[in-house]
């Protein structure tokens, strides 16, 4: 199985760098505790489906294309690509222009979406016929600026109109609440309202989370996007990279059908076990009963970091569904007990579909047990509902609208996606 | 602003950029409003019949006062002759930035505006700085008009800079990172006239340049947020850019460009100053001459300069009342939405 990797816009890119070069180097690893043919098999399988390379003598490519408005990031991420030797982004599958989307969601969906499309579809496809199997694809974009959100958005809505039966998984960043970008919220909420419409499944992070797991758990005096990066590309790899369930290999229709089972509800949050810094690595053992209860800790808690909890949260947090990756030793045959508490999942769900168990024995990362999370669950209500009520306020006062309108997005596609999103947020919200 | 070239054919050349060329939104304009004592006696009309314009035809204007600029020179001037010669001069003599032809401490034969100009100049550089250069947080220009202007006749940037420096001269010794912060809040380091804290802000942008931590940038923002009056439904508008090479010669600056409505303030002096002219009808002929040139145009010009000052007091009112503006959210209905 083989993903392809969208990366569009300045997050989108660094993530995707950062998540191809973490995947590399727990291809790469020594430690791993397992049989040398396990292990073969596992960094055959990664690389089949993250890299593609001619012959063994050839540096692996990435499954990757790199769109943004402007070249200096993409240029900078082949380069430091380059500049560690290990792997590279294949020549060519790259899209930029000059003239930036200058924050405005309207731009890039309106304006350079369609512009793009030909050129932008024509490099997927390249990429998805060097696929021996398609497992999906996998966007990388942010929330609050204009390319990654309204490009993102658009080619999104592309990739569902042309390949219709693929799997489309969107990785969403989320700004910080106190304003990066101050029409990030306009932003938040067009993109959500396409995305739940042609994406199948929106893994959302929020930069507030990333950075409280940097300076809480981490311990980065000085927190730097780059180090909240490599957090979010840590668990996307944990996530991705090959895993077992029931005797056979997971793909990402296994996800899906793990995680989305009902239209209404695609957003999902990610959480992973453990946080240590790379000082306090080979000081820390973990057990599996240790883990998973911080997880469902961090679970109620709706807190991304393993820390910090505020204990006013204000209710048990409900669940549709989740799903568990667990790597390292025994870790198939996991005792769940801490996550299978029926009253914090709807009770409209089957009982032996609210959990689900990926496991792989190698260690991940160097970490000798690692658990992942990846939930479909109230946790995101929260963000919505903030990023809601300021877009609303801010549409009151019909601020920032010519802006839009200029580029022909008028009142009435505001309404139609704050209605939307208010219907996502009422059906998480009423768990 | 003052002038004729420059308020009159400049304007014009606005005009003739937004129908020639309407695919290409950001049209900035830095304009120098004229000071009180100012040499052009004429300069009140001037300036009002520009602003008419520029309200109209420009996406963003950066104004900018004579009076102002002063002051910090003379602030820059006061603190180097305070300080002593001992600053080593990091810019190498010749080179365009310090306009130094001649190997001199003190003596140079600078003309007269060069170093209000200078600031100016070094304005323009650190808005432009991170389209030229690299940075972890770039920002280009089309980025700053779409933050910074929630309204189309609203468009006026008040820039504040620290530190202050012009030509080659450093104001003081380097600041902490915070005092920066500070000091590009306060009233003497904006280039017009106005004090920011006074007005309300409809957004702000910061433009920090040199080595500075993202997390620096955001706990000071914190720290000061709760001195200034923001809008309410903008309560966190603030656009930040981080761009990673310092100006010549300093470790690292700061630049904001806020939409502050003390702007008024500005504007209401300028019709003070036409009001004076235009009720005598003084020098009014020298302008009745040119062909095309009605009195209404000054009639229609004061009055837009008028109402667009009501504007900003209206929304500084929204700021006592912030109630009465906002509609409740749409409510979800069961089965079908509904607007409330």
């Amino acid at each position: 199985m083989a993903v392809v990797t969208i990366q569009i816009g300045q997050c989108g890119n660094q993530i995707g760098r950062q998540l191809f070069s973490t995947i590399h180097n727990d291809i790469t690893a020594k430690q791993t505790a397992v049989s040398s043919s396990q292990n073969d098999d596992y960094t055959s399988a990664s690389l089949q489906r993250f890299f593609r390379r001619e012959t063994d003598m050839h540096m692996p490519e990435a499954r990757a294309v790199m769109v943004d408005m402007e070249h200096k990031v993409v240029t900078r991420m082949m380069s430091e690509a380059n500049k560690e030797g290990m792997w590279k982004y294949g020549k060519g599958q790259q899209y930029f222009k000059n003239s930036g989307s200058g924050n405005n969601w309207a731009h890039g969906y309106l304006v350079h979406g369609p512009e793009a499309q030909e050129s932008v579809l024509e490099l997927v496809r390249r990429e998805a016929e060097a696929c021996d199997r398609l497992g999906g694809f996998l966007c990388l974009m942010s929330l609050a600026g204009g390319t990654g959100s309204g490009l993102g958005a658009f080619i999104t809505g592309c990739l569902r109109e042309h390949f219709a039966h693929a799997h489309i998984i969107n990785q969403v960043v989320a700004p910080y609440g106190d304003g990066e970008v101050i029409v990030q919220d306009y932003n938040t909420v067009l993109t959500l309202s396409r995305l739940h419409r042609d994406s199948d499944a929106v893994i959302v992070a929020e930069n507030d989370g990333l950075h409280k797991v940097c300076a809480t758990r981490l311990a980065h005096k000085h927190v730097a996007f780059s180090h909240m990066n490599s957090v979010l590309a840590h668990q996307l790899g944990a996530l991705l990279q090959p895993a077992a369930t029931c005797g056979r290999a997971c793909t990402l229709s296994d996800m899906l059908e793990a995680l989305v089972s009902h239209p209404d509800y695609k957003l999902l949050s990610m959480m992973h076990v453990p946080q240590v810094s790379n000082a306090s690595l080979s000081f820390s053992t973990s057990t599996w009963p240790s883990l998973l209860t911080r997880l469902q800790r961090m679970h109620e808690m709706h807190s991304v970091a393993d820390e910090g909890f505020s204990w006013a949260a204000p209710s048990r947090n409900r669940s549709v569904c989740n799903l568990l990756v667990a790597r390292g030793k025994d870790s198939s045959s996991l005792d769940c007990l801490p996550l299978t508490d029926r009253r914090s999942y709807v009770s409209w769900m089957p009982a032996s579909c609210t959990l689900s168990l990926w496991s792989h024995p190698r260690h991940y990362a160097g970490l000798e047990r690692s658990a992942l999370l990846l939930s479909n669950s109230a946790s995101v209500a929260s963000l919505l509902d903030r990023v809601v009520d300021k877009a609303w306020g801010m549409f009151s006062s019909r601020a920032y609208l010519h802006q839009y309108a200029r580029f022909g997005l008028g009142e009435d596609d505001f309404v139609n996606s704050f209605a939307v999103l208010e219907q996502i947020v009422h059906n998480y919200k009423n768990l | 602003m003052g002038g004729g070239t420059g308020s009159g054919l400049g304007t014009f050349v606005l005009r003739l950029l937004q129908e020639e060329f309407p695919e290409v939104h950001n049209r900035f304009v830095t304009a120098v409003f004229p000071s009180a004592a100012d040499d052009v006696v004429t300069s009140p009309y001037n300036s009002i019949l520009a602003l008419r314009q520029l309200t109209e035809c420009a996406e963003a204007v950066i104004p900018v006062e004579n009076q102002a600029l002063q002051e910090i020179c003379d602030k820059i001037s006061r603190a180097t002759t305070a300080g002593g010669e001992k600053n080593s001069n990091p810019i190498k003599d010749g080179s365009a930035i310090s306009d130094n032809h001649h190997n001199t401490g003190s003596k140079r034969s600078e003309k007269p505006f060069d170093r209000m100009n200078n600031v100016v100049a070094n304005l323009l550089l650190n808005m432009t700085s991170s389209a030229r250069f690299e940075g972890s947080l770039n920002i280009d220009l089309n980025e700053i008009a779409m933050n910074l202007v929630p309204f189309p006749r609203m468009h006026y940037l008040i820039p504040g800079m620290a530190p202050l420096y012009s030509l080659s001269v450093v104001a003081s010794q380097p600041r902490r990172l915070d005092e920066m912060f500070n000091d590009v809040f306060s009233r003497r380091h904006q280039l017009i006239r106005a004090d920011p804290k006074q007005g309300l802000y409809l957004s702000c942008a910061l433009l920090v340049r040199g080595k500075v931590q993202l997390s620096d940038i955001r706990r000071n923002i914190y720290r000061i947020k709760p001195s200034l009056k923001f809008v309410h439904w903008n309560s966190e508008g603030w656009k930040t850019g981080l761009c990673s090479v310092p100006p010549t010669g300093q470790p690292y600056s700061l630049l904001s460009l806020a939409n502050n409505t003390c702007i008024k303030d500005t504007f209401a002096d300028l019709v003070v100053r036409f009001n004076r002219l235009y009720s005598r009808k003084a020098h009014l002929h020298h302008f009745m001459a040119i062909d095309g040139m009605e009195i209404s145009d000054f009639e229609e010009s004061v009055e837009c300069a008028k109402s667009f000052i009501s504007e900003y007091t209206a929304l500084e009112s929204q700021y006592f009342q912030p109630a009465c503006t906002s509609i409740p959210r749409l409510r979800v209905a069961e089965g079908n939405m509904m607007l409330s």
